[in-house]
């Protein structure tokens, strides 16, 4: 009985170390991961489920950024040590980053949102070339990643 | 050149686009491929210009030699010899628990641009003697919105010389004999030197200006004044370094035997060259590693180097015979052994440099308040026993003519040294 309280005194200990020594760089990363998580969720559950509604403009964005955001947060938290001292640069970098590429995403979304009614019964056309042109895109990419190695 | 790997996250970016543009191309909904759409430009982007070569790190310390409790300042560099800039370096150093850093132990995250470095400016306390390392330190660059990591980065310790600061110390004159040629310490042979000796007649050789002329107008002789000559001496000191005992907490802490003979060590060592005198140093080990005998400023410079290099070696063996014993040490030095006699081979030692004519005066230097090791009900027992026995072996060391003291800083030695002295003056019965 002694040991297995031994165990948990020591547990209780690492954890409030660990704790003590969390900085406010990474510990702002965890944070904002978390509630990006929580927003996707919930949002997809509540256009999908219970009204059954796909998302507007507005609501496709959101949702693109929390994704993007939980995504490009965990691979930062992945990174980056719990107690690290952290240079407010890295920050501000990877979070410009992460907007540049969610602004592009907006003005895809807006594309993809405002075209479709113009388009009419050539929808399907227009989106199968498209889809064409970004596979070609795609494959002269890896190409090109591929012949530099 | 080195590797890049990938991180989870690039793995997780390729399977969300491969799930959402394969539902996209089955449902015929287009907001998946939005959707989708951060995840390819993050991974386009960041790959498209990817470094590929890893950080390179150094280590420098600001000062080589400091004594005890002083302060080293140190760096830490990283540079990125790419054309392509890390989105960050994860930087990490070990440091020697005799070096006290604040915060030194946490990992460090910054940027780093192309061709430029950044630099991490610590300071470094000192604890305890000995040769402690800062370093190696190691960089982790992450890159393409962190979907590449690189290979470690590693820059090589650099050692810092801690001289250990001296326990001051302070004798009197008293020294059994003083064979040098030119020192501070009185002796009965004639020759230059400050003594008077008095008052004889002049022969060739003598200097003029030691002439009495109140003597030698009124005898109408040439007369001088005699003087007993200054001589130096010469310290051999030996260092019991056969165990390690105690823990040792630095300089602001407890003092474990290596401890207390390093520090007293130097201390002696400072006291006698300072007089002028010869000292040497010899090791009483496996390694049996003996310092030259000399003089001066240089030669304390050189034996706070030497003690730098004092450690117990596990096993404590002793060393071979023809490289330590009583023929190593000249008949007229004085022999000081820093010993805990924790062994009773160190005894044995004392012994055979006494019984071979040599002055040796010993210096314990076991922690008074050294806990014992405790193990159940007879270790109380068993630690007075020990005592005692040790006690016994002191008691014996004083029969063969060996005063033993404790350390205590100045002052430890004046009364062994005039006993010593005394029976070195004393008349020897010789066989004829």
């Amino acid at each position: 009985m002694n040991d297995i309280l031994t165990r948990w005194l020591g547990r209780v200990d690492e954890i409030a170390a660990r704790v003590r020594r969390t900085t406010p760089g990474p510990l702002l990363v965890r944070v904002g991961l978390f509630v990006s998580a929580l927003l996707a969720v919930l949002g997809w559950l509540i256009s999908t489920l219970a009204y059954g509604v796909g998302p507007d403009f507005l609501a496709l964005i959101l949702l693109a950024t929390a994704l993007y955001l939980v995504h490009t947060l965990a691979a930062l938290a992945a990174v980056l040590p719990h107690d690290a001292v952290v240079a407010p640069g890295v920050l501000l970098r990877w979070l410009r980053r992460a907007g540049l590429v969610l602004g592009l995403t907006a003005a895809l979304a807006l594309f993809a949102v405002v075209v479709p009614p113009y388009l009419g019964d050539h929808a399907y056309l227009v989106a199968s070339l498209l889809g064409l042109v970004l596979m070609v895109a795609t494959v002269g990419y890896l190409a090109r990643l591929v012949r530099r190695r | 050149m080195r590797r890049w790997a990938p991180t989870h996250a690039f793995g997780r970016a390729v399977l969300v686009v491969g799930v959402l543009v394969g539902l996209a191309m089955v449902l015929g909904r287009a907001d998946l491929v939005v959707l989708a759409t951060p995840f390819a430009l993050g991974a386009a982007l960041g790959i498209w210009r990817r470094p590929s070569r890893v950080p390179v790190v150094r280590v420098s310390t600001g000062a080589e030699f400091v004594g005890e409790g002083g302060e080293v300042p140190a760096g830490l560099s990283v540079a990125n010899p790419d054309e392509v800039p890390y989105d960050l370096v994860v930087l990490r150093t070990a440091i020697s628990p005799w070096l006290v850093v604040p915060e030194g132990d946490r990992p460090y995250v910054t940027t780093v641009a192309p061709g430029a470095a950044a630099d991490l400016d610590l300071r470094a306390h000192a604890v305890r003697w000995g040769r402690p390392a800062f370093g190696p330190a190691v960089a982790h660059a992450v890159a393409a919105d962190g979907l590449l990591v690189s290979e470690p980065g590693m820059g090589q310790a650099r050692r810092v010389k801690v001289s250990p600061v001296t326990d001051p110390f302070e004798a009197t004159d008293s020294m059994p004999r003083a064979a040098g040629l030119v020192g501070a310490h009185h002796s009965r042979r004639p020759g230059e030197g400050g003594e008077l000796a008095g008052v004889r007649m002049f022969a060739p050789g003598d200097r003029l200006r030691r002439i009495d002329w109140r003597v030698s107008l009124r005898t109408r002789e040439l007369h001088v004044a005699a003087t007993l000559s200054d001589r130096d001496a010469e310290v051999v000191l030996v260092l019991d370094i056969l165990h390690e005992a105690g823990r040792s907490g630095g300089i602001h802490g407890a003092r474990s035997v290596l401890d207390t003979t390093v520090r007293a060590a130097a201390g002696i060592a400072e006291h006698y060259l300072h007089r002028g005198d010869r000292v040497s140093l010899l090791e009483y080990g496996f390694r049996a590693r003996r310092l030259r005998t000399g003089s001066g400023r240089r030669q304390y410079h050189t034996v706070l180097e030497w003690l730098l290099g004092v450690s117990a070696a596990a096993g404590g063996f002793e060393p071979a015979p023809d490289a330590f014993g009583p023929h190593t040490v000249s008949t007229n030095a004085l022999v000081v052994v820093l010993t805990p006699l924790l062994d009773v081979r160190a005894a044995q030692m004392i012994a055979r440099f006494a019984r071979a004519g040599r002055f040796v005066v010993g210096v314990d230097t076991l922690p008074a308040d050294l806990p014992l090791p405790v193990r159940r009900d007879w270790s109380t027992i068993a630690g007075r026993l020990w005592r005692l026995e040790r006690t016994n072996i002191l008691e014996q060391l004083r029969e063969h003519g060996v005063p033993v003291v404790a350390w205590a800083g100045a002052g430890s030695l004046d009364e062994v040294l005039r006993q010593v002295s005394r029976m070195a003056s004393a008349p020897k019965a010789v066989l004829r």
